[in-house]
């Protein structure tokens, strides 16, 4: 995988997974989605899953491109950053939905 | 000043706040740190005679003291009763200082 | 709608744990900021470096790698100016710092000195930069003697440790939170969300700096191994632990045998990797010593693989790998020093290592919050003190640290100690920055004037570093002088951010007292 687009996909495949675990969240599923229910629990396993597999794919990508110790400790890293972002977002996103 | 680490054992005993805080607090910081020194020391001796290289084994007990300190200066606040809290942590830090001294003598 | 739930933390427990977090914050919180700022700091130590010393900054390293025998030796020389030598070690250049520093002990005391790969003695840079100022203060407080330094450091990271688990167990709603900051609303409620949101979200990055750093220096603040095993001998223990070698002088006259075969043998027994370091002992004796580490840029292990050599045959007296739990240690090490090459990782450390401060400094602001209704309208001397080591903690620390790199481009350079002038600088406009937060607090500390001053100096550094070595943004990206690039762009960003607080702050009303009471701060 060529060095430039290793970043961006493994923050990407972060800030989706995360992604995907705050909309899983009841809160910010009604501020976000759907105010007048929360979310049905299918939509919530399967955003759970995508954020696994995000997570794992992350993973792959981290250990492939750096080495197993290198890749481990950037995608510990990461995980932090994308969730960091995320809340940003989620912030950002219910302020301005509040009006 | 309203401190949590008293559970409100209101068993009789007058003993002013700031006396009991002051056990908590010197027990968090001193009687952890004692338990801590225990725990590398003994360990450090245990290792040795294990047949470990004496680099070795202390590297080894002062990373397993290192990780027990913080939980054991918390566990000083958490315990109901701190006459208990000093008896493990202080208690417990002199008995494993000996032991390892014990070990010492034992040794090869 | 939480009737179902088993308690996993019973509220005796997060009880009991609040008040050792509060107070563990509250006392130690300033200290916790200095070291997780320097150690930020201290990521980039080596780009401060080429900012404060624009001497170093020679670019890439052109001339290719340093020869020993040709390029080192000379400048040994020159250093020692004619008197005897007894050790001295080289740093060879690297990617970072495109200069060697050499050190010379000489009888008459020590010299030191950079030098360009060819062996060129550059003039003395005249201050200690990041390496020898924001460094050492991360991790020793600049207080040597005795090493009270890290016992200092060491006991505020336990501290550190203790307020990261009780914070952990405190906290009520750790997944349904998760992602939770709302910046609307009640003051007060926005900084405990930011709060709970740098504490864990980058919960891994805390645990691991801090205890990390820990390990780094466990044998001199938790020795009991080292009594028990070697009798209270710590050099001992490090010889033993990281196979060191050596031996004392013979007193009989020897040359010392060409340095470079040694390199390229340490090369092959390494089984590849660059030196980085080289030491001779007993320098000019038949019972010299030469030792060589390797170049920690490609692994996380602070392993320097030391090979030694016979200063006079040449011969490999020397080589030994460290035992599992030691290599172990220095994994562990290497995790807190980031020496790697890696600058996605670098930067991940410098701002999650900012994150850092983010949490320590919400948590004060909370505690300033929550007290100043209880202390009601004109706070006693209590509040306002903590409140004041807040700031002089903060805008304090951050118009010290710019002023004395404002002072590094000020400063003529003939001036004796100019180093020191330096770093006195710094200390003293922290004392100023601190009897002005501690003067001026009367209902709140004097944000928006510190922070004003943050973003002046700031800019001003920029402008400074522009004017007096003529390297401006546009000419540092031309000459890929990323270093230089790096710190002006941070600076410039500092100003940016602190000017924009400064105007909010001061716009901001005073706080309502009859509304705070109100707010239940984990709705």
């Amino acid at each position: 995988m060529p060095d430039a687009l290793m970043l961006p996909g493994l923050f990407g495949l972060c800030y989706f997974a995360f992604a995907a675990l705050a909309l899983s969240v009841e809160r910010h599923w009604r501020d976000l989605v759907d105010s007048r229910r929360a979310p049905p629990r299918r939509t919530v396993f399967r955003l759970r899953l995508a954020a696994l597999l995000c997570l794992a794919a992350a993973l792959s990508v981290a250990v492939r491109h750096d080495g197993t110790s290198f890749g481990l400790l950037l995608w510990a890293l990461a995980l932090s950053a994308g969730a960091l972002a995320v809340a940003a977002t989620v912030t950002w996103r219910t302020r301005a939905a509040r009006g | 000043m309203k401190t949590a680490g008293q559970s409100g054992r209101g068993e009789g005993r007058a003993v002013p706040p700031r006396l009991r805080i002051a056990a908590r607090v010197t027990a968090a910081v001193f009687g952890a740190y004692g338990f801590a020194w225990g725990l590398a020391a003994f360990g450090a001796e245990l290792g040795a005679l294990a047949g470990m290289a004496p680099a070795e084994a202390v590297t080894a007990s002062s990373l397993l003291a290192l990780v027990v300190l913080p939980v054991a200066s918390l566990w000083a606040f958490a315990v109901p009763r701190i006459t208990v809290g000093w008896a493990v942590l202080g208690g417990g830090g002199v008995l494993l200082i000996a032991a390892s001294q014990f070990a010492g003598t034992v040794g090869p | 709608m939480t009737a179902k739930k088993r308690k996993l933390i019973s509220p005796a427990l997060r009880a009991a744990m609040l008040w050792p977090h509060t107070w563990a914050g509250v006392t130690l919180g300033g200290l916790l900021m200095l070291i997780f700022f320097m150690g930020s700091l201290a990521v980039f130590a080596s780009e401060i470096d080429r900012w404060m010393m624009p001497a170093t900054r020679v670019g890439a390293v052109e001339t290719g790698p340093a020869s020993l025998d040709h390029a080192v030796l000379p400048a040994v020389e020159k250093l020692a100016a004619g008197r005897a030598v007894r050790d001295w070690y080289v740093q060879l250049p690297d990617e970072r710092r495109p200069v060697m520093a050499l050190q010379v002990r000489t009888e008459a005391g020590n010299a030191g000195g950079m030098a360009t790969s060819d062996g060129q003695l550059l003039p003395p840079v005249g201050t200690l930069g990041g390496t020898y100022f924001f460094y050492p203060l991360h991790y020793s407080l600049h207080l040597r003697a005795g090493f009270i330094g890290y016992w200092i450091v060491c006991f505020a990271s336990v501290a550190m440790l203790a307020g990261l688990i009780s914070g952990v167990v405190i906290h009520a709603r750790i997944f349904k939170d998760f992602f939770t900051f709302r910046s609307w609303g009640q003051f007060r409620r926005s900084l405990l969300d930011l709060h709970n949101l740098t504490g864990v979200l980058v919960l891994p990055f805390h645990l691991m700096i801090t205890i990390t750093g820990i390990v780094i220096v466990l044998p001199i603040v938790l020795p009991a191994g080292v009594q028990a095993l070697y009798g209270g001998d710590v050099r001992r223990f490090y010889d033993d632990a990281l196979r060191n070698y050596s031996r004392p002088r013979s007193g009989v006259a020897a040359p010392l045998a060409p340095l470079d075969p040694m390199v390229a043998e340490a090369r092959r027994l390494w089984g590849g990797g660059e030196p980085a370091v080289v030491f001779v002992y007993n320098a000019g004796d038949a019972a010299s010593v030469v030792r060589i580490n390797r170049a920690l840029r490609d692994r996380i292990s602070l392993d320097v693989q030391p090979v030694y050599f016979d200063g006079v045959t040449g011969q490999v007296l020397k080589y030994q790998r460290p035992g599992p739990v030691v290599a172990t240690h220095r994994v562990l090490s290497g995790l807190h020093f980031a020496a790697f090459d890696h600058w996605p990782l670098r930067w991940l450390y410098f701002l999650f290592g900012l994150s850092g401060c983010v949490l320590i400094g919400t948590g004060m602001l909370y505690w300033m919050e929550k007290r100043r209704v209880a202390h009601g309208v004109k706070p006693g001397v209590g509040w306002r003190s903590v409140a004041a080591i807040a700031c002089g903690s903060t805008s304090g620390m951050l118009i010290a640290t710019l002023a004395m790199m404002a002072a590094n481009r000020l400063l003529p350079a003939g001036i004796p100690s100019r180093e020191l002038v330096e770093a006195g600088l710094f200390f003293l406009i922290w004392i100023g920055s601190a009897v002005h937060a501690a003067i001026r607090t009367r209902t709140d500390p004097p944000w928006s004037e510190q922070c004003t001053a943050v973003a002046l100096l700031a800019a001003a550094c920029v402008v400074l570093n522009w004017i007096t070595t003529g390297e401006h943004p546009i000419r540092a990206v031309a000459s890929a002088d990323w270093a230089v690039l790096g710190v002006d762009a941070v600076l410039a960003l500092t100003a940016f951010a602190a000017w924009r607080v400064s105007r909010r702050l001061a716009q901001r009303p005073g706080p309502d007292l009859s509304t705070l009471a109100k707010v239940t701060d984990h709705a």
